[in-house]
Protein backbone atom coordinates (compact mmCIF):
# COMPACT_ATOMS: atom_id res chain seq x y z
CA UNK A 1 0.00 0.00 0.00
CA UNK A 2 1.36 3.38 -1.01
CA UNK A 3 1.05 6.02 1.71
CA UNK A 4 1.13 9.61 0.53
CA UNK A 5 1.41 12.69 2.65
CA UNK A 6 -1.12 15.49 2.42
CA UNK A 7 1.53 17.72 0.81
CA UNK A 8 2.05 15.06 -1.87
CA UNK A 9 -1.70 14.84 -2.43
CA UNK A 10 -1.87 18.59 -2.88
CA UNK A 11 1.08 18.48 -5.26
CA UNK A 12 -0.86 16.03 -7.43
CA UNK A 13 -3.88 18.35 -7.59
CA UNK A 14 -4.15 20.74 -10.55
CA UNK A 15 -4.91 23.77 -8.37
CA UNK A 16 -1.87 23.41 -6.09
CA UNK A 17 0.58 21.97 -8.56
CA UNK A 18 2.42 25.19 -9.35
CA UNK A 19 2.71 26.73 -5.88
CA UNK A 20 6.02 26.57 -3.99
CA UNK A 21 6.59 23.42 -1.95
CA UNK A 22 6.98 25.41 1.30
CA UNK A 23 3.55 26.97 0.93
CA UNK A 24 2.10 23.61 -0.02
CA UNK A 25 3.51 22.13 3.19
CA UNK A 26 1.87 24.94 5.14
CA UNK A 27 -1.47 24.41 3.39
CA UNK A 28 -1.24 20.69 4.06
CA UNK A 29 -1.22 21.49 7.77
CA UNK A 30 -4.68 23.05 7.35
CA UNK A 31 -6.10 20.21 5.26
CA UNK A 32 -7.85 16.89 5.71
CA UNK A 33 -9.24 14.26 3.37
CA UNK A 34 -13.01 14.00 3.09
CA UNK A 35 -15.33 11.62 1.23
CA UNK A 36 -18.95 12.30 0.26
CA UNK A 37 -21.44 9.71 -0.92
CA UNK A 38 -23.74 10.32 -3.91
CA UNK A 39 -26.32 12.98 -3.06
CA UNK A 40 -24.53 14.08 0.11
CA UNK A 41 -24.39 17.82 0.82
CA UNK A 42 -20.91 19.31 0.72
CA UNK A 43 -21.96 22.85 1.59
CA UNK A 44 -25.23 24.70 2.08
CA UNK A 45 -26.05 28.26 1.03
CA UNK A 46 -26.25 30.70 3.93
CA UNK A 47 -24.21 28.61 6.36
CA UNK A 48 -20.75 29.49 7.61
CA UNK A 49 -18.06 29.05 4.93
CA UNK A 50 -15.39 27.40 6.99
CA UNK A 51 -13.01 26.68 4.10
CA UNK A 52 -12.86 25.30 0.60
CA UNK A 53 -12.67 21.93 -1.12
CA UNK A 54 -10.21 20.66 -3.70
CA UNK A 55 -11.92 17.86 -5.62
CA UNK A 56 -9.70 14.80 -6.13
CA UNK A 57 -12.25 12.53 -7.81
CA UNK A 58 -15.94 12.40 -8.61
CA UNK A 59 -18.40 15.05 -9.73
CA UNK A 60 -19.85 17.84 -7.62
CA UNK A 61 -23.07 19.57 -8.63
CA UNK A 62 -23.07 23.24 -7.68
CA UNK A 63 -26.30 25.18 -7.63
CA UNK A 64 -28.86 27.25 -5.82
CA UNK A 65 -31.88 25.95 -3.96
CA UNK A 66 -35.18 27.22 -5.36
CA UNK A 67 -38.26 26.79 -3.15
CA UNK A 68 -40.61 24.09 -4.40
CA UNK A 69 -38.16 23.17 -7.16
CA UNK A 70 -35.20 21.89 -5.20
CA UNK A 71 -31.56 22.34 -6.10
CA UNK A 72 -31.10 23.95 -9.51
CA UNK A 73 -27.74 22.65 -10.69
CA UNK A 74 -25.83 25.44 -12.43
CA UNK A 75 -22.49 23.77 -13.01
CA UNK A 76 -20.63 20.55 -12.39
CA UNK A 77 -17.16 20.56 -10.89
CA UNK A 78 -14.69 17.74 -11.50
CA UNK A 79 -11.40 16.36 -10.25
CA UNK A 80 -8.83 19.15 -10.31
CA UNK A 81 -11.38 21.87 -9.51
CA UNK A 82 -11.81 23.79 -6.27
CA UNK A 83 -15.13 24.67 -4.68
CA UNK A 84 -15.65 27.68 -2.45
CA UNK A 85 -14.60 31.31 -2.59
CA UNK A 86 -16.76 32.55 0.30
CA UNK A 87 -14.24 31.66 2.99
CA UNK A 88 -12.03 34.53 1.74
CA UNK A 89 -14.43 37.41 2.38
CA UNK A 90 -16.87 38.61 5.07
CA UNK A 91 -19.52 37.59 5.88
CA UNK A 92 -17.94 34.13 5.26
CA UNK A 93 -21.20 32.55 4.21
CA UNK A 94 -21.63 29.99 1.42
CA UNK A 95 -23.37 31.52 -1.60
CA UNK A 96 -24.09 28.15 -3.17
CA UNK A 97 -25.14 24.59 -2.44
CA UNK A 98 -22.81 21.80 -3.50
CA UNK A 99 -23.93 18.16 -3.68
CA UNK A 100 -21.90 15.09 -4.55
CA UNK A 101 -23.02 13.77 -7.97
CA UNK A 102 -21.34 10.45 -7.28
CA UNK A 103 -18.75 9.41 -4.72
CA UNK A 104 -16.52 12.41 -4.22
CA UNK A 105 -13.06 12.44 -2.70
CA UNK A 106 -11.75 15.85 -1.80
CA UNK A 107 -9.33 17.74 0.38
CA UNK A 108 -10.95 20.22 2.73
CA UNK A 109 -8.85 23.23 3.71
CA UNK A 110 -9.86 25.13 6.83
CA UNK A 111 -10.18 28.91 6.87
CA UNK A 112 -9.58 29.16 10.65
CA UNK A 113 -6.12 27.77 10.04
CA UNK A 114 -5.42 29.41 6.67
CA UNK A 115 -6.61 32.99 7.06
CA UNK A 116 -4.42 33.99 10.05
CA UNK A 117 -1.36 32.56 8.28
CA UNK A 118 -2.13 34.34 5.01
CA UNK A 119 -2.69 37.64 6.85
CA UNK A 120 0.74 37.30 8.42
CA UNK A 121 2.40 36.23 5.17
CA UNK A 122 0.98 38.55 2.52
CA UNK A 123 3.23 37.20 -0.25
CA UNK A 124 1.72 33.74 0.22
CA UNK A 125 -1.71 35.30 0.62
CA UNK A 126 -1.27 37.23 -2.63
CA UNK A 127 -0.26 34.07 -4.46
CA UNK A 128 -3.22 32.07 -3.18
CA UNK A 129 -5.69 34.88 -3.91
CA UNK A 130 -4.30 35.15 -7.46
CA UNK A 131 -4.91 31.45 -7.92
CA UNK A 132 -8.49 31.86 -6.70
CA UNK A 133 -8.91 34.89 -8.98
CA UNK A 134 -7.91 32.71 -11.93
CA UNK A 135 -10.48 30.10 -10.92
CA UNK A 136 -13.11 32.83 -10.66
CA UNK A 137 -12.20 34.13 -14.12
CA UNK A 138 -12.57 30.65 -15.58
CA UNK A 139 -15.95 30.26 -13.87
CA UNK A 140 -17.11 33.65 -15.16
CA UNK A 141 -15.90 32.86 -18.70
CA UNK A 142 -17.70 29.54 -18.63
CA UNK A 143 -20.87 31.36 -17.54
CA UNK A 144 -20.44 33.93 -20.33
CA UNK A 145 -20.15 31.16 -22.91
CA UNK A 146 -23.35 29.59 -21.66
CA UNK A 147 -25.12 32.96 -21.72
CA UNK A 148 -24.26 33.11 -25.43
CA UNK A 149 -26.57 30.13 -25.87
CA UNK A 150 -24.37 28.86 -28.67
CA UNK A 151 -26.51 25.80 -29.26
CA UNK A 152 -29.61 27.98 -29.55
CA UNK A 153 -32.07 27.92 -32.37
CA UNK A 154 -30.80 31.11 -34.02
CA UNK A 155 -27.28 29.80 -34.49
CA UNK A 156 -27.26 27.47 -37.41
CA UNK A 157 -24.51 25.19 -38.65
CA UNK A 158 -23.89 24.97 -42.35
CA UNK A 159 -23.52 22.19 -43.17
CA UNK B 1 4.35 27.68 -42.89
CA UNK B 2 0.66 28.40 -43.14
CA UNK B 3 -1.31 26.12 -45.39
CA UNK B 4 -3.04 27.33 -48.52
CA UNK B 5 -5.79 25.66 -50.54
CA UNK B 6 -3.09 24.32 -52.86
CA UNK B 7 -1.16 22.70 -50.01
CA UNK B 8 -4.19 21.13 -48.32
CA UNK B 9 -4.78 17.78 -50.00
CA UNK B 10 -8.41 17.74 -51.06
CA UNK B 11 -10.57 14.67 -50.70
CA UNK B 12 -13.43 16.55 -52.31
CA UNK B 13 -15.12 15.57 -55.49
CA UNK B 14 -17.11 17.86 -57.74
CA UNK B 15 -20.43 16.40 -58.70
CA UNK B 16 -22.97 17.61 -61.19
CA UNK B 17 -24.97 20.72 -60.31
CA UNK B 18 -28.17 18.89 -61.16
CA UNK B 19 -29.99 17.49 -58.12
CA UNK B 20 -30.59 13.76 -58.25
CA UNK B 21 -34.10 12.72 -57.12
CA UNK B 22 -34.15 10.70 -53.89
CA UNK B 23 -37.16 9.32 -52.08
CA UNK B 24 -37.59 9.64 -48.32
CA UNK B 25 -37.77 6.08 -46.99
CA UNK B 26 -37.52 6.73 -43.24
CA UNK B 27 -38.15 9.64 -40.89
CA UNK B 28 -36.92 9.69 -37.27
CA UNK B 29 -37.82 12.59 -35.01
CA UNK B 30 -34.68 12.90 -32.87
CA UNK B 31 -35.72 15.94 -30.80
CA UNK B 32 -38.48 18.54 -30.93
CA UNK B 33 -36.77 20.32 -33.82
CA UNK B 34 -34.36 17.74 -35.28
CA UNK B 35 -35.22 15.03 -37.78
CA UNK B 36 -33.17 12.27 -39.40
CA UNK B 37 -34.13 11.39 -42.96
CA UNK B 38 -33.08 8.26 -44.82
CA UNK B 39 -33.12 8.73 -48.59
CA UNK B 40 -32.87 6.26 -51.44
CA UNK B 41 -32.16 7.21 -55.04
CA UNK B 42 -35.07 7.15 -57.44
CA UNK B 43 -32.68 6.28 -60.27
CA UNK B 44 -28.87 6.60 -60.15
CA UNK B 45 -27.17 6.92 -56.76
CA UNK B 46 -24.68 9.69 -56.04
CA UNK B 47 -21.12 8.75 -55.04
CA UNK B 48 -20.95 7.33 -51.50
CA UNK B 49 -20.04 10.04 -48.98
CA UNK B 50 -17.36 9.82 -46.30
CA UNK B 51 -17.67 10.94 -42.68
CA UNK B 52 -17.73 14.72 -42.43
CA UNK B 53 -18.92 15.37 -45.98
CA UNK B 54 -22.22 17.01 -46.82
CA UNK B 55 -24.73 17.07 -49.63
CA UNK B 56 -26.92 19.86 -50.94
CA UNK B 57 -30.50 18.85 -50.15
CA UNK B 58 -33.16 20.40 -52.31
CA UNK B 59 -36.76 20.63 -51.22
CA UNK B 60 -38.77 21.35 -54.35
CA UNK B 61 -40.18 24.86 -54.28
CA UNK B 62 -38.38 25.79 -51.07
CA UNK B 63 -34.69 25.80 -51.93
CA UNK B 64 -31.43 24.06 -51.24
CA UNK B 65 -29.22 23.80 -48.13
CA UNK B 66 -26.03 21.95 -47.20
CA UNK B 67 -26.68 19.11 -44.75
CA UNK B 68 -24.06 16.83 -43.23
CA UNK B 69 -24.20 13.10 -43.65
CA UNK B 70 -25.03 11.61 -40.25
CA UNK B 71 -24.48 7.91 -41.03
CA UNK B 72 -22.74 5.93 -43.74
CA UNK B 73 -24.91 3.23 -45.26
CA UNK B 74 -24.24 0.88 -48.17
CA UNK B 75 -26.45 0.56 -51.20
CA UNK B 76 -26.86 4.20 -52.15
CA UNK B 77 -28.95 5.10 -49.10
CA UNK B 78 -28.19 8.50 -47.56
CA UNK B 79 -28.80 9.51 -43.95
CA UNK B 80 -29.03 13.18 -42.97
CA UNK B 81 -29.93 14.79 -39.67
CA UNK B 82 -31.55 18.19 -40.07
CA UNK B 83 -32.42 20.85 -37.56
CA UNK B 84 -35.48 22.95 -38.23
CA UNK B 85 -34.28 26.55 -38.22
CA UNK B 86 -37.04 27.80 -40.52
CA UNK B 87 -36.92 28.25 -44.28
CA UNK B 88 -35.74 25.27 -46.30
CA UNK B 89 -34.88 23.26 -43.20
CA UNK B 90 -38.47 23.57 -41.97
CA UNK B 91 -39.68 22.07 -45.24
CA UNK B 92 -37.06 19.30 -45.09
CA UNK B 93 -37.96 18.47 -41.48
CA UNK B 94 -41.60 18.20 -42.48
CA UNK B 95 -40.76 15.53 -45.09
CA UNK B 96 -42.78 12.34 -45.00
CA UNK B 97 -42.06 8.87 -46.31
CA UNK B 98 -42.48 8.83 -50.04
CA UNK B 99 -41.61 12.48 -50.55
CA UNK B 100 -38.96 13.20 -53.16
CA UNK B 101 -35.98 15.48 -52.48
CA UNK B 102 -33.13 16.53 -54.72
CA UNK B 103 -29.57 15.68 -53.75
CA UNK B 104 -26.23 17.04 -55.03
CA UNK B 105 -22.88 15.87 -53.81
CA UNK B 106 -21.31 14.57 -51.74
CA UNK B 107 -19.11 17.59 -51.22
CA UNK B 108 -16.23 18.70 -49.08
CA UNK B 109 -13.33 17.36 -47.17
CA UNK B 110 -14.34 15.00 -44.38
CA UNK B 111 -12.75 13.85 -41.12
CA UNK B 112 -9.35 12.21 -41.49
CA UNK B 113 -10.35 8.98 -39.80
CA UNK B 114 -7.43 7.08 -41.33
CA UNK B 115 -4.94 9.41 -39.65
CA UNK B 116 -6.60 8.68 -36.31
CA UNK B 117 -5.98 4.94 -36.53
CA UNK B 118 -3.41 3.88 -33.97
CA UNK B 119 -3.94 7.09 -32.01
CA UNK B 120 -6.02 8.22 -29.05
CA UNK B 121 -9.03 10.13 -30.31
CA UNK B 122 -11.01 12.89 -28.61
CA UNK B 123 -14.32 13.65 -30.31
CA UNK B 124 -16.12 16.78 -29.15
CA UNK B 125 -19.58 17.62 -30.44
CA UNK B 126 -21.91 20.46 -29.60
CA UNK B 127 -25.60 20.52 -30.48
CA UNK B 128 -26.28 19.46 -34.08
CA UNK B 129 -22.48 19.06 -34.42
CA UNK B 130 -22.89 15.46 -33.28
CA UNK B 131 -24.53 14.61 -36.62
CA UNK B 132 -21.41 14.89 -38.80
CA UNK B 133 -19.36 13.13 -36.11
CA UNK B 134 -21.69 10.17 -35.67
CA UNK B 135 -20.22 8.31 -38.68
CA UNK B 136 -16.80 8.65 -37.04
CA UNK B 137 -18.09 6.99 -33.88
CA UNK B 138 -19.65 4.23 -35.97
CA UNK B 139 -16.32 3.69 -37.75
CA UNK B 140 -14.43 3.54 -34.46
CA UNK B 141 -16.86 1.06 -32.91
CA UNK B 142 -16.77 -1.13 -36.02
CA UNK B 143 -12.99 -1.43 -35.77
CA UNK B 144 -12.38 -0.60 -32.11
CA UNK B 145 -8.96 -2.23 -31.78
CA UNK B 146 -7.56 0.01 -34.52
CA UNK B 147 -7.77 3.04 -32.24
CA UNK B 148 -6.30 3.88 -28.86
CA UNK B 149 -8.34 5.51 -26.11
CA UNK B 150 -11.43 7.14 -27.58
CA UNK B 151 -13.45 9.78 -25.77
CA UNK B 152 -16.67 11.39 -26.90
CA UNK B 153 -17.77 14.61 -25.20
CA UNK B 154 -21.19 15.89 -26.19
CA UNK B 155 -22.51 19.30 -25.24
CA UNK B 156 -26.12 20.33 -25.55
CA UNK B 157 -28.38 23.17 -24.52
CA UNK B 158 -30.62 20.86 -22.49
CA UNK B 159 -31.09 17.15 -21.90
CA UNK B 160 -34.16 17.21 -24.16
CA UNK B 161 -32.09 18.60 -27.03
CA UNK B 162 -29.39 15.91 -26.82
CA UNK B 163 -29.12 14.30 -30.22
CA UNK B 164 -29.20 10.50 -30.74
CA UNK B 165 -29.99 10.00 -27.06
CA UNK B 166 -30.70 6.27 -27.26
CA UNK B 167 -27.57 5.68 -29.29
CA UNK B 168 -25.48 7.71 -26.82
CA UNK B 169 -26.80 5.54 -23.99
CA UNK B 170 -25.90 2.45 -26.01
CA UNK B 171 -22.37 3.67 -26.62
CA UNK B 172 -22.03 4.48 -22.92
CA UNK B 173 -23.18 1.00 -21.90
CA UNK B 174 -20.74 -0.68 -24.30
CA UNK B 175 -17.81 0.85 -22.36
CA UNK B 176 -15.71 0.76 -25.51
CA UNK B 177 -15.41 4.50 -25.65
CA UNK B 178 -15.58 7.07 -22.85
CA UNK B 179 -18.88 8.89 -23.41
CA UNK B 180 -19.52 12.13 -21.52
CA UNK B 181 -22.46 14.47 -21.86
CA UNK B 182 -22.83 17.98 -20.52
CA UNK B 183 -25.72 20.42 -20.80
CA UNK B 184 -25.94 24.19 -20.49
CA UNK B 185 -29.08 24.00 -18.37
CA UNK B 186 -30.10 21.08 -16.18
CA UNK B 187 -33.61 19.77 -15.71
CA UNK B 188 -35.02 17.62 -12.90
CA UNK B 189 -33.64 14.10 -13.10
CA UNK B 190 -30.58 15.01 -15.16
CA UNK B 191 -27.67 13.07 -13.70
CA UNK B 192 -24.97 14.24 -16.10
CA UNK B 193 -22.78 17.30 -15.93
CA UNK B 194 -23.79 20.94 -16.28
CA UNK B 195 -21.53 23.53 -17.89
CA UNK B 196 -19.50 24.06 -21.05
CA UNK B 197 -17.81 21.16 -22.87
CA UNK B 198 -14.34 22.19 -21.72
CA UNK B 199 -15.50 21.38 -18.17
CA UNK B 200 -15.70 17.73 -19.21
CA UNK B 201 -12.39 17.88 -21.07
CA UNK B 202 -10.61 18.93 -17.87
CA UNK B 203 -11.32 15.51 -16.39
CA UNK B 204 -10.06 13.63 -19.46
CA UNK B 205 -6.64 12.06 -19.31
CA UNK B 206 -4.94 13.15 -22.52
CA UNK B 207 -1.58 12.03 -23.86
CA UNK B 208 -0.72 14.92 -26.19
CA UNK B 209 1.90 12.91 -28.04
CA UNK B 210 -0.63 10.50 -29.50
CA UNK B 211 -3.94 12.32 -29.33
CA UNK B 212 -5.93 13.48 -32.33
CA UNK B 213 -9.18 15.39 -31.99
CA UNK B 214 -12.28 16.02 -34.08
CA UNK B 215 -14.47 18.93 -33.03
CA UNK B 216 -17.80 20.03 -34.45
CA UNK B 217 -20.26 22.57 -33.10
CA UNK B 218 -20.76 26.30 -32.86
CA UNK B 219 -17.61 28.19 -33.83
CA UNK B 220 -17.15 29.68 -30.35
CA UNK B 221 -17.30 26.20 -28.85
CA UNK B 222 -14.80 24.82 -31.36
CA UNK B 223 -12.43 27.70 -30.59
CA UNK B 224 -12.40 27.14 -26.82
CA UNK B 225 -12.10 23.37 -27.26
CA UNK B 226 -9.21 23.68 -29.74
CA UNK B 227 -7.45 26.15 -27.44
CA UNK B 228 -7.97 23.85 -24.46
CA UNK B 229 -6.50 20.88 -26.35
CA UNK B 230 -3.53 22.78 -27.75
CA UNK B 231 -2.87 24.32 -24.31
CA UNK B 232 -2.56 20.73 -23.09
CA UNK B 233 0.03 20.00 -25.74
CA UNK B 234 -2.02 18.42 -28.51
CA UNK B 235 -0.59 19.50 -31.87
CA UNK B 236 -2.78 22.04 -33.67
CA UNK B 237 -2.35 19.97 -36.83
CA UNK B 238 -3.95 17.03 -34.99
CA UNK B 239 -7.09 18.98 -34.09
CA UNK B 240 -9.72 18.95 -36.83
CA UNK B 241 -12.68 21.32 -36.78
CA UNK B 242 -15.67 21.59 -39.11
CA UNK B 243 -15.92 25.17 -40.31
CA UNK B 244 -19.33 26.77 -40.27
CA UNK B 245 -20.08 29.08 -43.20
CA UNK B 246 -23.01 29.91 -45.44
CA UNK B 247 -22.76 27.63 -48.49
CA UNK B 248 -24.77 28.08 -51.65
CA UNK B 249 -23.10 26.43 -54.64
CA UNK B 250 -20.88 23.91 -52.80
CA UNK B 251 -18.46 23.84 -55.73
CA UNK B 252 -16.16 26.80 -54.99
CA UNK B 253 -17.90 29.13 -57.38
CA UNK B 254 -20.22 31.49 -55.52
CA UNK B 255 -17.73 32.55 -52.84
CA UNK B 256 -20.25 32.65 -49.98
CA UNK B 257 -18.29 30.20 -47.85
CA UNK B 258 -14.86 31.74 -48.37
CA UNK B 259 -12.67 31.86 -45.26
CA UNK B 260 -9.54 33.78 -46.16
CA UNK B 261 -7.85 31.73 -48.90
CA UNK B 262 -10.10 28.72 -48.29
CA UNK B 263 -13.54 27.69 -49.43
CA UNK B 264 -15.37 25.79 -46.72
CA UNK B 265 -17.29 23.81 -49.34
CA UNK B 266 -14.29 22.20 -51.03
CA UNK B 267 -11.19 22.88 -48.90
CA UNK B 268 -13.37 22.12 -45.84
CA UNK B 269 -15.65 21.89 -44.06
CA UNK B 270 -13.11 19.89 -42.05
CA UNK B 271 -9.83 21.75 -41.61
CA UNK B 272 -7.08 21.44 -39.05
CA UNK B 273 -6.66 24.02 -36.31
CA UNK B 274 -3.18 25.07 -37.43
CA UNK B 275 -4.73 26.08 -40.76
CA UNK B 276 -7.80 27.94 -39.49
CA UNK B 277 -6.88 29.31 -36.07
CA UNK B 278 -5.62 32.64 -37.36
CA UNK B 279 -8.55 32.94 -39.79
CA UNK B 280 -11.27 32.24 -37.25
CA UNK B 281 -10.02 35.04 -35.04
CA UNK B 282 -10.45 37.58 -37.86
CA UNK B 283 -13.81 39.06 -36.95
CA UNK B 284 -14.84 40.07 -40.44
CA UNK B 285 -14.28 36.62 -41.95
Amino acid sequence: MVVTTMAEELAAHRFFRLIPAELRERLAGCARNVVFGPGERICVEGTHASGFFAVRSGRVNVGIYVPHQGLQVLETRHAGDVIGFSWLFPPYRWQIDAVAGDQVRAVELHADCLLPYLEEHPADGYLLVRMFAQEMEETIQSTRLRLLDVYGRDRVRHP
Amino acid sequence: MSATPETVPSRAGRGSMTPVPHRVVDVVHETRETVTLALEPSSDAIAPPVAGQFTMLWAWGAGEVPISVSALVDGGRLVHTIRDVAGVTKTLCASKRGDVLGVRGPYGRGWDVEAARGHDLVIVAGGIGLAPLRPVVHTVLADRSAFGRVSLVVGSRTEQELLFRAELDGWWHRHEIDVRTIVDRSSPGWSGSVGVVTGELVGLSIDPTTTRAMVCGPEVMMRVVAQHLTDRGVAASAVEVSVERNMQCAVKTCGHCQVGPFFACTDGPVLTWDVVESLLTVREL
